[in-house]
């Protein structure tokens, strides 16, 4: 067995797998698709315990008293027709799910952590339905409106006028660029996009009518567009390249739905012309942060090019006008100076984040990084 | 590579994560998936010994994270978060293996595939030799030994991969060690 150890170790360094970039990107391209249907697992466990919990309530109260409705309105008749459910966007293990609530609707992680989840909310509709966690707020980005939740069902609606919130059950918080409100169950808010006063909240419930499927929906080119929400990254891509610059409109969502493409289909050099061309062309739009919070995102990670990432970081933060990316646009540059190696700009921008975020959410980390305690 | 020393660290070179950077992969599948994919896909593959499941693996991982990261309190675990659901998705590959081998369904394995092209003639004889061995091992012992000498992991972390305690892990890799001596011994 010693003689056998020996030749192991040394040749053991040679057991690796041919694990190309076109494969991974093959294999990333399935686990998308993967996540996008439900977890059979989890809702055969929910109907299972559906079940128990009815029977255990029968049993508990003898069969004379009804049951409440509640519980059995939310599982019995999604698992006894499967087909009629509503497309999972985004799903935590702790039982918060996102449903989609027009055809278009598309929803973006930004951050998962164990006090904080941040997504997107790209464009469509979508209904929020989070599980009570006091520890873990999960923020909503859509546009300039960020709603802050710490459990409670709401939709939000990207919509041609503005932003739509309405609350089902709970409370949240949403900000706007020159407002914040919270709303109740039952009460809805149009954030308007652009710089124009928001509308007055409503106590009245508004019917929840599914949005038109192609509210948003773009005329030209619209292979590379589906192809893209619907996740074949690199299908889409390869749409847009014998056409050239001619298949991206100059808008923002054009040009930050190609940005996604070219990202997470393997051309990040790409997306850098186009988030730039967001900055550059547009950068009085309420995307234009995010266009630059996603360029240095692209140049730090993808590209290792940190000094032009930090520029972008600190576009975002200008653009965001102290918004909801402020935050994490100021300690990735703290991070994208370090890894430059300018130390000193590193502790510059960190000694920024700790007066302005004495409390944030990076603290320890930025610490360390800018080398300040 | 210096004798003893984890080869997943020399085989899959990873940067050392800052905590901002691990923080941040931790975020979204984009981070996590570039940085760790090829990892997973090397220990997936050092436990399967063929390259035909491994994608499957990776996905699996990969969905259990898309899935499960909420859950975990600490950013900078989600490596070794990876390799335990990797580890788990390798064992239910190798049990459904045997099981079809025990009826006679069992695909004809190609263990050479288990090795890069660096390897040399005696280095690919040795290794599809081991593989075709652990083949029929129960899968248990199978992941203990491979972590430990295929792996070169500590036999802590043997333990902690496998979902195990210490004892059993050293007992587990003592039955696989003591199967391949037989059958190598027979050889």
């Amino acid at each position: 067995m010693a003689d056998l150890a020996k030749d192991l170790a040394e040749a053991r360094e040679h057991v690796a797998p041919r694990w190309t970039p076109e494969r991974a990107r093959r294999v990333r391209l399935a686990v998308e698709e993967r996540a996008r249907r439900p977890d059979r697992r989890a809702r055969a466990v929910a109907l299972i315990a559906a079940t128990a919990a009815v029977l255990a309530a029968v049993f508990y109260f003898g069969g004379g008293r009804e049951l409440s409705p509640i519980p059995v309105q939310a599982v019995a008749p999604r698992e006894a027709s499967p087909a009629a459910e509503p497309r999972v966007l985004f799903a935590l293990a702790d039982g918060t799910v996102v449903t989609a609530l027009s055809a278009d609707a598309r929803v973006e992680p930004m951050g998962v952590e164990p006090r904080a989840v941040t997504v997107r909310l790209a464009q469509g509709a979508a209904r929020f339905s989070v599980t009570p966690n006091p520890d873990r707020q999960l923020r909503v980005i859509s546009g300039d409106t960020v709603t802050t939740v710490l459990g409670t069902v709401f939709e939000v609606s990207r919509r041609t006028e503005g932003v739509h919130v309405r609350v089902e059950r709970g409370r949240v918080r949403v900000s706007f660029p020159g407002g914040e409100r919270e709303l109740g169950a039952g009460e809805s808010l149009l954030s308007p996009d652009a710089k124009t006063p928001p509308a007055e909240a409503t106590s009245r419930p508004e019917p929840a009518e599914p949005l038109p499927p192609r509210a948003v929906a773009r005329s030209a080119s619209p292979s590379w567009r589906s192809l893209a929400k619907d996740g074949s990254y690199a299908r889409a891509l390869a749409g847009i390249l014998p056409t050239g610059a001619e298949a991206v409109r100059d808008d923002p969502a054009d040009l930050l739905l190609a940005a996604d493409v070219a990202r997470l289909g393997g051309e990040p050099e790409r997306a850098v012309k186009w988030l730039s061309r967001v900055i550059e062309g547009h950068a009085a739009d309420s995307r234009a942060a995010l266009a630059a919070f996603t360029l240095g995102r692209t140049l730090l990670d993808q590209l290792g090019r940190p000094r032009e990432a930090a520029v972008a970081f600190a576009q975002a933060r200008k653009l965001g006008g102290g918004g909801a990316l402020a935050e994490d646009a100021l300690a990735r540059e703290v991070e994208c100076w370090s890894r430059a190696g300018e130390a000193t700009l590193a502790r510059e921008r960190g000694l920024e984040y700790l007066g302005r975020f004495p409390n944030g959410r990076r603290l320890a980390a930025v610490k360390k990084l800018a080398e300040v305690d | 590579m210096p004798r003893g020393e984890p080869l997943l660290h020399a085989v899959a070179p990873l940067p050392v994560p800052t905590e901002v950077g691990a923080e941040r992969d931790a975020l979204d599948l984009d981070g996590l998936y570039r940085r760790y994919s090829s990892y997973v896909a090397a220990v997936a593959h050092r436990l399967l010994g063929r390259d035909d499941d491994v994608d499957d693996v990776v996905q699996e991982v990969f969905l259990a994270a898309v899935r499960g990261l909420g859950q975990l309190r600490e950013p900078l675990a989600v490596k070794g978060w990876l390799a335990q659901v990797a580890v788990r998705s390798a064992r239910r590959k190798l049990r459904k293996r045997r099981l079809r081998a025990y009826f006679g369904l069992a695909e004809a394995g190609v263990p050479e595939s288990v090795c890069d092209a660096g390897a040399s003639p005696e280095q690919r004889a040795l290794l599809a030799r081991v593989y075709r061995e652990l083949d029929q091992i129960p899968a248990n012992d199978r992941i203990a030994w491979a972590l430990r000498h295929v792996e070169g992991e500590p036999l802590e972390s043997v333990a902690r991969l496998s979902g195990c305690s210490l004892a059993t892990a050293k007992r587990r890799i003592a039955s696989a060690a003591r199967a391949l001596e037989e059958a190598l011994s027979d050889g």
